[in-house]
């Protein structure tokens, strides 16, 4: 699936008919909070790669193809292993000692920390994904202002989330139309290249602007503001399967914390 | 808001006051956090090769923060950069690049607003609100996320040279703009 084209944007929702695209957009907000407390929580490397596991058959129920689920890992693979690398370095803390360079010894104990939080790390960035991957952008705002957001910050987001392609492609021909023109942005020292960059920049920002306008226009056209309380032509409901998920999240969370803090299993 | 009704004494006949924002203003918001969320996946990619996390977003931080104010440098910062964070991959600090954005942008826009957009406030906001997202990514990184003291260091240098270049243009952005299209500054 061709899911980054050549603007380097990638659009994370794709259709599906899968329950996680099915349940209520608030009830996966929550799973992916819920998830996240409960990777803080575990501070044991086996429950968390349980819980990075779990992940993963979330993402694999949604049918994330493996590209994508390969985009949520390209960042963060990086990311943990300079983790693993770099932690026992700075931390000589505990015995046994595996090894000693000069001032640097490599402990154990410092090895597993490290391991446990590269996990924690990858939980937490692939999390999101369940979410990213299964729900529109209409959905996402939609449930993100009925759970207290302020419809008109709700519309500012829905506003940025549609035009984000539009301007990565507005970016695509600019840089198009100054390659043409000989400017080179690949090339030369970080300072050249952001100084090239500007010449990107101010013509993306003006047409930016412009249709910042135009759009103020659209909205004053549409009333807008009208009236104070907003109305919906589309209500989401809870049906009885989100509710059933919802429990199913809230047990994801205070089962592990009951273990943990209640009957003192070190998890 | 519910509470706000409850305690006001004749809430009957009165028409509620609209409460948002102008349409002028959600428009400016929703572009401007878009703008800073394409500018940074843009800009992050002809960087890559060489060096990893760096990108141009904090320029559209600073222009945001500059040219609107600290409340548009807040929001465009904060949404804009994280929603980048969550399209790049790098989800798992798309919560910290909220609030140290966010706050990079509230601090830039607030100084400079509060110097009359004088030279040495903009320097001065530029300088605080970098620090500002610097600490909090190192802080976020060192004690929140735990990668690791080492790790969370490693990020502080690449972060001081994106504050540099980002401050920079983003200082120069709203000079040019300012100076070539003043009409559509006013917010």
């Amino acid at each position: 699936m061709g899911c980054q084209n050549m603007t380097g944007f990638v659009d994370l929702y794709s259709e599906g008919g899968t329950f996680l695209h099915r349940i209520d957009a608030r009830v996966k907000i929550v799973a992916v909070l819920f998830l996240s407390v409960l990777a803080f929580l575990l501070s044991n490397v086996y429950s968390l790669t349980l819980l990075l596991a779990f992940i993963f058959i979330l993402l694999f129920l949604a049918r994330a193809s493996l590209s994508r689920t390969w985009f949520a890992l390209r960042f963060v693979i990086r990311f943990m292993v300079l983790i693993v690398v770099l932690w026992p370095i700075f931390d000589p803390s505990g015995t046994p000692v595996w090894a000693t360079f000069g001032p640097v010894k490599i402990t154990e104990p410092a090895v597993w920390r490290g391991v446990t939080s590269a996990v924690r790390v990858g939980c937490l960035a692939c999390v999101w994904y369940i979410l990213m991957f299964t729900t529109s952008q209409r959905d996402l705002v939609r449930a993100l202002v009925k759970m207290g957001l302020r419809f008109d910050f709700g519309l500012a987001l829905a506003i940025s989330l549609r035009f984000l392609p539009t301007f990565s492609a507005t970016i695509d021909s600019i840089k198009d139309a100054e390659r043409a023109r000989g400017m080179e942005l690949d090339k030369g020292s970080l300072l050249k290249r952001s100084r090239n960059y500007v010449a990107i920049l101010v013509p993306t920002i003006v047409s930016a602007l412009r249709s910042a306008d135009t759009l103020s226009l659209a909205l004053h056209s549409r009333a807008y503001g009208a009236r104070a309380d907003r109305t919906y032509l589309r209500e989401p409901k809870m049906r009885r399967q989100d509710a059933a998920a919802l429990s199913v999240v809230i047990a994801l969370l205070v089962v592990p914390v009951f273990f943990k803090f209640v009957l003192g299993v070190p998890l | 808001m519910e509470s706000q009704a409850e305690s006001e004494p004749s809430p009957v006949a009165s028409p509620e006051p609209a409460k948002f924002v102008s349409p002028k203003t959600v428009a400016l918001y929703g572009i401007l956090a878009a703008l800073t969320a394409a500018i940074t996946i843009a800009s992050y990619l002809p960087f890559s090769p060489t060096k990893g996390y760096f990108n141009l977003g904090d320029s559209m931080v600073f222009f945001s923060a500059l040219a609107f104010g600290c409340r548009a440098g807040a929001i465009c910062g904060g949404v804009g950069s994280a929603a980048a964070d969550v399209l790049l991959g790098a989800g798992v600090y798309a919560p910290v690049t909220l609030v140290a954005k966010g706050g990079e942008g509230f601090v830039a826009g607030l100084i400079s607003r509060s110097g009359r957009g004088k030279n040495w406030a903009v320097v001065l906001g530029i300088a605080a609100g970098g620090a500002l997202m610097i600490t909090t990514y190192f802080m976020a990184e060192w004690l929140f996320l735990d990668v690791g003291f080492g790790k969370a260091l490693a990020e502080v240098p690449i972060n001081v040279a994106q504050v540099a270049l980002g401050g920079t243009i983003g200082a120069g952005l709203t000079h040019l703009i300012r100076k070539s299209y003043p009409s559509l500054l006013k917010g």
